[in-house]
């Protein structure tokens, strides 16, 4: 990593650190908006973090502390209209790549979008339609609250003749879904990240049968397996954001979606009764990465599309294609 | 040295020099040819295709002993090329065992605590790929627990008298060398004291070389008992008593190189045809489930040998890959037998169907890879040590 990369990233550790607290999910589980932790991100300039390396980066961060605002759906917002030369609107802003939306020659939008990441937080939407993007104002639409299971909102949104605020051609759909999914994929590392490390601290602390249950070796074996999925999804996200092509992120977003199942349940399993409390941090972490796994394709979303890639190529093209470049 | 924690486990994404990447043009051309002039029937497990004619092929390539100094025959090529090399080699099955053990673990052993002479004498015999070498770590009674060797060598006039027993010895029937921890003095509080290595000729008078017949009913793992067998003085490897941190850093080499993780690859790319270009879906994503964990598992791999070539000692992550890369050869048979059915048949059949015979020898093979280079068990507990957790 390269040293500006690193002093970011340090940088964004301690805002998260002082920001992202016990007292503020309470708050959060409240019904609160996070109002300073997002006015902090946006002060810095992480919400326009650059993709693909210090956005993914941000993401994972992000993850760590499973930070509720909506940062990685601005950050490639902010991206997808910077790209597309779209002035780029201040505020929340959130992306809609699943649902039925049509436009009108005129501009307008109809239709729905499903499973909107904080739109009802979000004044802008980028809505991404076969090769357009139109950016609209959420206040246009009808916006129907719904959450994941860690309980972040996913919302639905309904746009009824809404004009665009600007809109070009020439982007991909499939393309900001896989830069969305990488992003997913980055917050699930950076969440594994974070509940080895619970693990790994519960494990010396804890003492069971007269010693820390870090002395027995069936709870060492577990936390090795637990850090192999760690390891995995760590290194594909960063080797996709790296290679930045169809297949490693196919590959990345699907091996880091795998893991964070198994990893979870290793964790739980470790931290005992008091893991599955509602007074214990760990389940703010198992919640987003049992939610994150599934945004914008989960494992077998992504392995099947690989699969039919590899399938087509034939034996004699696989280890090419695993090896790169790849066309 | 900075404290072991979760935090440590770092998989930089790894980038190979352009010189690495037309050396991988190179190698794959040459494979092309030498398949078509003569093909060998493909197998990446690395333990399974000694074949002295080919290992001459490609050491006159240059690519035995590529990365050692050029007065000892070697090429002064990078780690990273050497892996190139070699991922090449296992992922088209081409029959590699008659070097490998030379070119990767004995003759860099050779390398790091040899003497001038022995260096001299063997090397540039092993780069000419003329010269192969048996392991001899594992005993009747020492298997993961490589601290309680008992096989003795005690000082006799001109140098040294070695008896004991090695077993799990890959090709002692075939090989030229063995180079043999033993105990040469008492282990001590810490149990790693008092080892060394020796090099031991094992046509010399007294080596008794028995086969152990696998559980596939071949002959790859000898016995070899040493019965007052008298070593020349020159044939100690490194200082007398440090043979275990020689021989923790010589397993330390390659634990995570290709080699754990493509022991299968043959399989998969058998399957990946035998499925066809339209899959079901449930074919679709077993087979991309593969790709994609294979792809994961050279990343970390390539990663790993990056940091390797750079000067760095990633243990914990090199035992993460091969956990997870043994892991994964497993499941590429387990992949293939749930989404082709077949009958895996015996030796005896007049079955033409070349995958379900492939299969079951690589059903057999299996259990090995989790034990041969360290089981899975000690990887998970270098892991855990690296976490703090013991």
């Amino acid at each position: 990593m390269s040293a500006e990369l690193e002093m970011l990233s340090a940088a964004a550790e301690r805002l998260f650190t002082d920001h992202v607290t016990s007292e503020l999910f309470a708050r959060i589980d409240a019904g609160e908006w996070p109002d300073t932790l997002w006015q902090q991100v946006e002060v810095v300039g992480f919400t326009g973090a650059e993709l693909p390396e210090l956005g993914m980066l941000i993401a994972q961060i992000a993850g760590r502390y499973a930070a509720p605002i909506p940062l990685p759906e601005t950050i490639l917002a902010c991206s997808l209209l910077e790209k597309s030369g779209l002035v780029v609107p201040s505020g929340v802003l959130t992306i809609a790549l699943e649902g039925k939306v049509t436009i009108s020659d005129q501009g307008l939008l109809s239709g729905a979008a499903s499973h909107v990441p904080w739109a009802r937080r979000a004044g802008h939407m980028v809505v991404v339609l076969g090769n357009t993007l139109a950016l609209v104002e959420t206040a246009q639409c009808t916006v129907l609250p719904g959450e994941n299971i860690a309980g972040e909102a996913r919302d639905e949104v309904r746009f009824d003749q809404v004009p665009v605020v600007a809109m070009t051609g020439g982007v991909s759909q499939s393309a900001a879904y896989e830069q969305a999914a990488l992003l997913r994929g980055a917050q699930i590392a950076g969440g594994l990240e974070k509940i080895l490390a619970m693990t790994v601290q519960y494990a010396g602390e804890r003492q069971q049968f007269g010693r820390p249950l870090a002395k027995f070796q069936a709870i060492q074996h577990h936390s090795a397996v637990l850090a192999g999925h760690t390891a995995a999804a760590c290194a594909a996200v960063q080797a996709a954001t790296d290679q930045l092509d169809s297949f490693a992120i196919a590959a990345a977003k699907a091996c880091a979606s795998e893991a964070a199942g198994e990893a979870a349940a290793i964790a739980h399993q470790v931290h005992g009764a008091i893991g599955f409390t509602a007074e214990h941090a760990l389940h703010r972490h198992s919640k987003t990465l049992w939610a994150w796994r599934e945004e914008f394709g989960n494992e077998v979303y992504w392995n099947a599309r690989l699969g039919a890639r590899v399938a087509a190529g034939g034996g004699d093209a696989l280890w090419p294609e695993v090896v790169g470049p790849r066309g | 040295m900075p404290q072991p924690s979760a935090d440590n486990l770092r998989f930089p994404p790894p980038h190979l020099p352009g010189e690495a990447e037309n050396l991988r043009a190179e190698v794959r051309a040459f494979l092309a040819d030498s398949f078509r002039a003569e093909p060998w029937s493909r197998n990446s497990d690395f333990g399974t295709g000694f074949a002295p004619e080919f290992t001459r092929k490609i050491a006159a390539k240059g690519w035995v002993g590529m990365t050692w100094p050029k007065k000892y025959g070697g090429g002064q090529r990078s780690m990273l090329e050497r892996y190139v090399v070699t991922e090449e080699l296992l992922a088209a099955g081409a029959p590699v065992f008659a070097h490998w053990i030379a070119d990767r673990q004995s003759g860099p052993l050779l390398l790091r605590f040899g003497t001038e002479a022995q260096r001299e004498a063997l090397l540039p015999r092993i780069t000419a790929g003329e010269c192969f070498f048996s392991i001899g770590m594992s005993e009747p009674d020492s298997g993961s627990d490589l601290a309680s060797v008992r096989t003795r060598a005690e000082p006799c006039a001109g140098g040294w008298r070695l008896n004991g027993t090695k077993v799990w010895t890959s090709n002692a029937h075939c090989n030229h060398f063995m180079i043999t921890l033993c105990r040469t003095g008492e282990a001590g509080a810490d149990r790693h004291g008092g080892l060394s290595q020796f090099l031991i000729d094992l046509k010399s008078d007294g080596v008794t070389i028995n086969p152990i017949i696998n559980m596939l009913g071949g002959h790859e793992f000898n016995e070899v008992v040493f019965d007052d067998v008298e070593i020349p003085a020159d044939r100690l490897i490194g200082k007398l008593g440090d043979g275990w941190n020689q021989v923790t850093s010589e397993l330390a080499y390659e634990r995570s190189g290709p080699e754990r993780f493509l022991s299968n690859f043959h399989i998969f790319r058998a399957l990946t045809d035998a499925v066809g270009a339209s899959p079901d879906a449930r074919q679709a994503e077993a087979l991309g489930r593969l790709a994609s964990r294979l792809w994961t598992l050279r990343c970390m791999s390539l990663s790993v040998a990056a940091m390797l070539e750079a000067g760095e000692s990633p243990e914990v992550e090199a035992a993460i890959v091969k956990e997870l890369g043994n892991r994964f050869e497993r499941e590429v048979v387990e992949t293939a037998r749930t989404i082709l059915p077949l009958q895996p048949a015996g030796q005896e059949n007049s079955n033409q169907d070349d995958f379900a015979n492939m299969m079951a020898e690589a059903i057999l093979r299996l259990p090995s890879f989790t034990l041969r280079g360290g089981t899975t068990e000690i990887m998970r507990s270098i892991i855990a040590r690296g976490l703090g957790l013991r």
